[in-house]
């Protein structure tokens, strides 16, 4: 009889335990399952436009200005903006690779909130580009809006795919 | 003696089946590491409560590994449809067959070797608990 309560007792600790594990599993995988499907929704609908981009003479030198939309829909992490990767072609010329750094820990949005966020960034237009890209037809820009994404147990970079032309009328030769 | 062995055999099933949602956590968590709220190693902890408390209720050895083996073999194939829920339609397939080779080879490494270590854990205490007698599973 003794022998058969402590079985009795047993089997319902075992019980317990067996609906604790199943309970912690579940708030957890509700948890991952949050930030995962937020990953999914945000690579989904994450996008980037150039608003305006022109090559312009300066008083010392040439140099290029991109304006780019960056709109991305509410995420539980931290997203912010690395940079600004670009080639420059017109027809099959290649006019350059631009690198535009954006302000460091430039955060697109906070938390749980959208994103719409404009960047202006600028970058110098080297000199065996210049002749012929300011000259000429517009240009078009491909490349990349490099983001950070703070993911709870990592920063992940992203590439959001960008393109657009680049205007060339603009500016005034020294 | 048949509807015992017949209780038997639904009993180990129902264990097997309450284990698994854990045991495909764990491996939905391996897998989506990233978005972990916590330290990986927390994920297991469930899964192996669960494994220790099936050694715990003590059954006996067919029981024991029925519950372990239905749990473990199919745990991968509910962590791959954990981990394919968001994805659209047509990744869908891409992530299932890519969460699945990734949680199969999970079990094999992990997966296996832990439910023995937990079930033999509850087992052990169930023994220690019943002090006179080894756990029933031994006999």
């Amino acid at each position: 009889m003794a022998v058969s309560r402590l079985d009795a007792r047993v089997r319902a600790v075992s019980h317990s335990v067996l609906a604790l594990a199943l309970v912690a599993s579940i708030a957890l995988m509700a948890m991952v399952h949050a930030s995962y499907a937020d990953y999914v929704n945000w690579t989904h609908f994450v996008r980037a436009e150039v608003v305006a981009a022109s090559a312009l003479w300066m008083p010392d030198g040439a140099e290029i200005v991109v304006e780019v939309l960056f709109t991305a829909p509410p995420v539980r992490f931290g997203v912010e903006i690395e940079s600004v990767q670009f080639n420059v072609w017109r027809g099959n010329a290649h006019y350059g690779f631009y690198n535009m750094p954006a302000p460091s820990g430039f955060a697109v949005a906070p938390r749980d909130a959208g994103a719409h966020a404009t960047l202006t960034l600028y970058a110098p237009i080297a000199d065996e580009n210049r002749g012929g890209l300011l000259v000429g037809s517009p240009a078009r820009i491909a490349g990349d809006v490099v983001v950070r994404l703070i993911l709870p147990r990592r920063r992940q970079l992203v590439r959001v795919a960008l393109e657009g032309s680049l205007a060339t009328a603009w500016g005034v030769k020294r | 003696m048949s509807s015992n062995v017949r209780g038997e055999v639904l009993e180990s099933a129902a264990r097997g089946a309450a284990a698994l949602p854990p045991a495909a956590v764990a491996l939905a968590c391996l897998i989506l590491r990233d978005h972990a709220p916590c330290p990986l190693w927390v994920a297991f902890i469930p899964a192996a409560l669960a494994w220790a408390s099936i050694g715990l209720a003590g059954p006996g050895m067919q029981s024991l590994l029925g519950s372990l083996a239905l749990s473990v073999a199919l745990s991968p194939l509910l962590a791959a449809g954990l981990v394919s829920l968001p994805s659209s339609p047509s990744e869908a397939s891409a992530v299932v067959l890519t969460a699945l080779r990734q949680s199969v080879a999970a079990t094999i490494v992990v997966m296996v070797p832990l439910a023995l270590v937990s079930a033999s854990v509850g087992g052990t205490v169930r023994g220690f608990l019943d002090r006179a007698k080894p756990p029933t599973w031994v006999r």
